[in-house]
């Protein structure tokens, strides 16, 4: 739970309380075989196992969102593999348990491809496919698995001469559960992370920041086999015997209990959910609708504690103490290095350009033959009434939409039909017209998401923490506190974003979009929702950004903050072009006129 | 040659069962982008109840078969109303797939416990006799299959585009606001497909699992009727065709395969189309 | 707000629910066991045994008469005074058909029940992953249905087999065909799970033996409805007789299979083809099928020991066993451990006392004149199964009801 909180945050957590909890819980765990009888010591190596593989689910499910509902197959192909080597060549644990990973790699990426690429309640069903298939050629390759009776004889892990018992098992599986989970905290202060959880709780907004959401579901997706293939070899080294059935559908259905159960997303969530799994059978003794119960259990979480119960207790800790702020985080950055960089020769001339382009929706024509300039290093306002097709421009220009036809023109390149993440490697960044933060990242790391891209760090060094991905990450969110600034943002930093007030929420967006240092700045009615008092805030950022070279374009209802902003106004209507000029020349304009108001109406020219 | 005959007509019995009940799955699918994966356990509760109507309150076939079919189809209703509409409003979430995986645990469980593990077998109103084409051996009940299921799927494309209960269906599935706004109670609207599509999965008389007709209707694409009846009578025979002159072991595993392969090359099922998303 | 205080409330229950269930772990207090760390010493202390059982799942039906023929022998023991005048306790697990809790069931009967013995073994998969942890806990355990030669094999020495050894009943089988049915080209049509394969494979290492192959080997799952192909190509290659390992109602649709491409030839099962849906789905079509087994209930009963099962079972439950093979063994084989029981001294120490019962069952497993046999010594070092080829008795359907076969 603790561990949710970005870096800066945890080195000042409340010692000595947290650690002195976490020691006294490694002691116990650690010193229980020598009290306990191997019945519990078995069943604590279950939790164990089963942790090993939910904590690798828990990145999947609870930072992708993608719900897998055939794991168990995976920890199958592991468990197999190992045994196969062992039963066959001799290969002792240790080897058996890397070929093990490698294979239960390779076949997980394989199997990620279709199951990413389809989403939704489909990817669930190919899941569950791909469980049923390995569930069959467990049962028919008999050359390979043995059949529906499984491979006896796996003999157990050994160092040297010396045996592993049960209890020396249980360490093992202690060590590599603890690791694990150090491995997924490490992942979630980090840009994959943060990416994760971005493309899960808003894909567009992440796309619009650079993110390529396939790239991150894959690693996770990736390291979750491993995980899962580890446990399997592990499992079927300890008990020296395995079987198809072993592995089935309702092993994979537990695995996702126990994340949900536990708290998708959380630290503590797969060990306390592995912990209830496993210990639950044991102690509801009755013969009959002990099955019916376990669904039961699912239903009640799913109905009553989405968020899970370390997830919930999470929230429920988060509103009661909402964590220290401490400005001395904050070192002041120049504004230079907060945007890019620019040329003086550059700053004159067109930036953008539209030359006719159209755009159709199967039979509705949205944007018929629209051409205009940006100016660059100048703000540039888009009105007109509603339904005009002013949003249809703003997904076009960043990616989100192709033009039917027409081209549009970057610094005299053409750019249209290139993806979000194309037009922002370009230097075009965005706000939406409905907020789109990341709800459960905190205001700062919602602005940190937005450097993602530019501030690149690979898996491994994610995963294991080095100095430089260290200091990368003090970097990235000193830069998030000085975006934050620039905007005026003065609210609370490190609470959950959908916490916010409305407007809070969409400056907080404005400085996320700044992040990504671009040279075109698309606004999506940024106005809407905010104070006369922020509103004059907003004015003087965005003054300030067009000192600096930033050109922005606006779509704005709020008239006055247009004429007083806006170097150029373009009027639209029914997704024709039809005023230019600047906003007194535009005021005037009886088309325009016309278009709001409607032929009848007198004009006045105040009551815009 | 009697063998392909034999083939041939079972396949096609089958694989109009496998088109109805895919259907029934695709009807609920389209309306509220939600499938109920406890239908297979609901559908063998009806047969439970028809079976016990029948045998121990000694009611006829007819009768019993209504009133399980009632029962389960109430029962269905509070699945939507409880375990699906709460989840079924964020998109991206899938935990309706989990909350209706969980129910039909549950169900399955009372069941056991109430009537016991072993199979029980309901006299079909039809016998069980056989009829011989050309040496090849079909039961009457096979051979009925063809024409039941065709009526049905003949209302079915009536009630679809033709009538006005037909027209709101498919206004829900393109948009509830809307059509609440406009008078028609979305929810029943929604409640109407899921009773329909219990219908169709207990005409199938718990024939397939819920998850294996879930696969049949996505890979054909979930929202093509015409591609699921296609893709239905052409997995029937083609089941069958693997089966008798390749190898029994496959013939489940072709579906699950499909799936993974279909779907990875065209994500919307063979015949199923796309929808634009408003950024 | 509510929602907050609702969700408190839900957690505080939760932690409660499982504080309850931690403080139930400790004290080892579940239904149908007192807690207790020794089952040696005390003159009227119970002896423990565990039995390892599949309540729920598909196979409960059959599974549920080891329970009920370890029951009998338990009352009827008690009745008597007990061993040495200590009552036996039984201690139900149940194993889901998982064999994950197959393993803790056996750590749980041995270190947290402290059973003396145990007895169970009827899904195949369980009783696999249990061997390695018996032979570990060094824990007595009769295996009363697995056919798998293995179930026994990998538990050695602590495991004793009162069950129909596959590779047994496949001989006795061959034997059956040649002599009684006069015939030889086999075809194995089995369920694609292990008690199928297992059937599969004894009965080709029996046909290898006498220098013979299977003519036809088919599978199909248990869940299947129409195994028309796999009868055809079964006919197509000349078989004469079949030899069936599924499991009740699957057999059944078998048979329909066959009726519906019109071929009749002799069908041999054992426990599935003695499984109630048999009749249920085959109808007349089951007339005439053979099934194998140790026992059959229907037909007058040869044996007083028998006699007396049969009575106390069908006072106590209302009907004759469902299965009568798993059910027979399930008496034996607990009354067998019964009198090995008898013939050691019980101490305070729970491992010496199963050091001993492990020599006795091993050395001194009898006299004992059972439902199934009468046995001087049911095993022996180099033997652990109490059933040979004489043990058997052949079963025949007749409208529904499986009686003794004339031909054996």
């Amino acid at each position: 739970m603790e561990a949710n909180l970005p870096v800066e945050l945890q080195n000042r957590r409340t010692f000595p309380g947290k650690y002195v909890m976490i020691g006294f819980i490694c002691l116990l765990l650690a010193a229980g075989p020598l009290f306990i009888s191997t019945y519990y010591v078995n069943l604590l190596f279950m939790v164990g196992i089963y942790a090993i593989i939910s904590v690798g689910m828990n990145i999947i499910i609870g930072y992708s969102g993608i719900v897998s509902i055939g794991h168990a197959g995976l920890m199958a192909v592991g468990a197999y593999t190992a045994a196969f080597f062992n039963t066959h060549f001799g290969t002792p644990f240790w080897i058996t348990a890397l070929i093990g990973i490698a294979v239960s790699l390779v076949i997980g990426s394989i199997l990620a491809i279709p199951t990413i690429r389809a989403g939704g309640v489909y990817l669930s069903m190919i899941t569950i496919a791909f469980g049923v298939i390995i569930d069959e050629i467990l049962i028919r390759w008999t050359a390979f698995s043995g059949g529906p009776l499984g491979i006896s004889g796996i003999e157990k892990p050994a160092v040297g001469s010396y045996q592993f018992g049960l209890t020396q098992v249980y360490y093992l599986v202690l060590i590599v559960a603890a690791a694990a989970m150090a491995l997924v905290c490490n992942l979630r202060n980090s840009v994959w992370g943060r990416s994760m959880l971005a493309v899960k709780q808003n894909v567009i907004a992440a796309e619009s920041l650079g993110v390529k959401p396939f790239n991150y579901q894959y690693a996770g997706f990736a390291i979750s086999a491993v995980f899962a293939g580890l446990a399997g070899a592990i499992y079927a080294h300890a008990n020296s015997f395995i079987s198809p059935d072993i592995f089935g559908f309702q092993t994979s259905i537990q695995l996702v209990l126990i994340v949900i159960l536990g708290g998708a997303g959380t630290v503590w969530g797969p060990v306390l959910g592995s912990f209830i799994v496993v210990i639950l059978p044991e102690v509801l003794q009755f013969d009959h609708l002990r099955l019916a119960v376990y669904g039961l259990l699912m239903f009640l979480v799913l109905y009553f504690l989405p968020k899970g119960i370390a997830g919930t207790l999470a929230d429920y800790m988060e509103k009661k103490k909402a964590p220290a702020e401490s400005p001395a985080d904050r070192h002041s950055i120049p504004l230079e290095q907060l945007l890019r960089a620019h040329d003086a020769a550059a700053s004159s001339g067109t930036l953008l350009s539209l030359r006719n382009v159209n755009k159709q929706f199967g039979g509705l024509h949205v944007i018929k033959d629209l051409s205009f300039d940006v100016p660059a290093s100048k703000v540039l306002s888009l009105i007109g009434p509603n339904g005009a097709g002013k949003s249809t421009v703003i997904n076009m220009i960043s990616g989100f939409y192709t033009p039917t036809s027409g081209e549009i023109f970057l610094n005299g390149q053409k750019i249209d039909g290139g993806s979000p993440q194309d037009m922002l490697q370009k230097g075009i960044a965005r706000t939406f017209q409905h907020t789109r933060l990341f709800s459960d990242l905190t205001v700062l790391e919602n602005v940190m998401a937005g450097m993602s891209r530019s501030h690149k760090q690979n898996l491994f060094s994610a995963l294991f923490r080095t100095a430089g991905m260290r200091k990368q990450e003090k970097q990235i969110a000193a830069m998030a506190h000085a975006y934050l600034d620039l905007v005026g943002y003065k609210g609370p930093r490190h609470v959950k974003a959908g916490n916010l007030p409305y407007g809070h929420q969409r400056i907080v967006e404005i400085a996320r979009a700044l992040a990504t240092k671009p040279s075109l700045l698309l606004l999506d009615e940024p106005a809407a929702g905010l104070t006369a008092g922020e509103i004059v805030e907003l004015e003087l950022v965005i003054r300030r950004l067009k000192e600096a070279g930033l050109t922005i374009i606006l779509i704005e209802h709020h008239m006055d903050f247009v004429s007083r902003i806006s170097d150029k106004v373009t009027v639209i209507d029914y997704g024709r072009k039809i005023a230019e000029g600047t906003a007194d020349e535009v005021k005037d304009d009886p088309n325009v006129i016309k278009a709001y108001l409607g032929e009848e109406e007198m004009p006045n020219a105040e009551n815009f | 040659m009697a063998t392909l005959l034999q083939v041939l007509l079972s396949g096609l019995a089958v694989g109009s069962l496998y088109a109805l009940i895919a259907l029934g799955y695709s009807l609920t699918f389209v309306v509220n982008g939600t499938v109920n994966m406890s239908q297979g356990q609901l559908v063998m509760l009806g047969g439970m109840i028809t079976f016990t109507l029948v045998q121990y309150v000694h009611l006829p076939f007819a009768v019993s078969f209504l009133a399980a079919g009632i029962a389960v189809g109430i029962l269905g209703i509070l699945i939507e109303k409880l375990a699906i509409r709460k989840f079924a409003k964020d998109p991206t979430s899938v935990n309706w797939v989990l909350s209706t995986l969980a129910v039909g645990i549950i169900i399955q469980d009372v069941s056991l416990t109430l009537w016991g593990p072993n199979e029980n077998v309901v006299a079909s109103p039809v016998g069980d006799g056989i009829v011989r084409i050309l040496g090849a051996g079909v039961y009457w009940k096979e051979l009925i299959l063809i024409p039941v299921a065709c009526a049905f799927l003949l209302f079915l494309i009536f009630f679809y585009f033709k009538s006005h209960w037909g027209l709101w269906l498919r206004a829900t599935a393109d948009n509830q606001i809307a059509i609440n706004l406009m008078g028609v109670n979305s929810n029943t609207i929604v409640a109407i497909a899921y009773i329909l599509s219990g219908i169709l999965a207990g005409i199938g008389g718990g024939m397939m699992s819920t998850i294996y007709a879930v696969s049949v209707a996505m890979v054909a694409g979930l929202n093509s009727a015409k591609g699921i009846v296609i893709s239905g009578l052409g997995l029937g025979i083609g089941e069958l065709l693997v089966a008798t002159y390749v190898s029994p072991n496959f013939r489940e595993m072709i579906i699950y395969f499909l799936v993974i392969v279909i779907l990875f090359v065209k994500p919307t099922g063979l015949f199923g189309t796309k929808t634009v998303v408003k950024v | 707000m509510r929602s907050k205080k609702r969700k408190r409330a839900v957690i505080l229950a939760v932690c409660l629910i499982m504080a309850m269930m931690m403080s139930a772990c400790g004290t080892g207090a579940s239904t149908g066991s007192a807690p207790s760390s020794s089952a040696g010493g005390g003159s009227n202390k119970p002896i423990k045994i565990g039995v390892s059982t599949e309540a729920t799942g598909s196979s409960t039906e059959t599974s549920v008469n080891l329970l009920q023929g370890a029951q009998i022998a338990v009352e009827m023991i008690n009745e008597k005074g007990g061993i040495k005048g200590r009552p036996i306790e039984l201690v139900v697990r149940d194993t889901e058909e998982n064999p994950t809790r197959g393993v803790s069931i056996i750590r749980d009967f041995s270190q947290k029940e402290n059973v003396i013995a145990g007895i169970g073994g009827y899904l195949s998969t369980v009783m696999l992953a249990q061997t390695p942890v018996i032979k570990e806990e060094k824990l007595p355990f009769i295996v009363a249905t697995s056919n798998v030669p293995e179930s026994v094999k990998n538990g050695l020495p602590w495991t004793f087999g009162v069950r129909m050894n596959a590779e047994i009943t496949a001989k006795y089988a061959l034997n059956f065909m040649e002599k009684q049915l006069h015939a030889s080209k086999v075809a194995i049509l089995y369920e694609s799970g292990g008690y199928g394969k297992g059937a599969l494979a004894a009965m080709t290492k029996a046909l290898e033996e006498v220098g013979k192959k299977p003519v036809a080997a088919e599978s199909f799952n248990l869940k299947d409805q129409d195994m028309t192909a796999q009868v055809t190509r079964a006919r197509d290659a000349g078989a004469d007789v079949i030899y069936l390992f599924g499991i009740g109602a699957s057999n059944g649709y078998v048979l329909k299979s066959m009726d519906k491409i019109g071929w009749k030839v002799p069908v041999i099962g054992e426990n599935g083809m003695a499984a109630g849906g048999v009749y249920e789905v085959a109808g007349a079509l089951s007339n005439g099928t053979y099934a194998i087994q140790t026992a059959n209930f229907v037909s007058e009963q040869t044996r007083d020991m028998a006699k007396q099962f049969l009575e106390r079972f069908k006072k106590k439950f209302g009907h004759i066993p469902t299965t009568y093979a798993v059910a027979a063994q399930g008496f034996d084989g607990t009354m067998l451990l019964a009198k090995a029981l008898e013939q050691i001294d019980l101490t305070d120490d729970i491992k010496k006392d199963r050091e001993a019962l492990k020599d006795a069952l091993e050395n001194k497993a009898g006299p004992y004149q059972g439902v199934i046999r009468d046995w001087d010594k049911a095993f022996s070092k180099d033997n652990h199964d109490a059933i040979d080829v004489n043990s058997y008795l052949m079963n025949v359907w007749k409208d529904g009801v499986l009686i003794r076969s004339d031909k054996q």
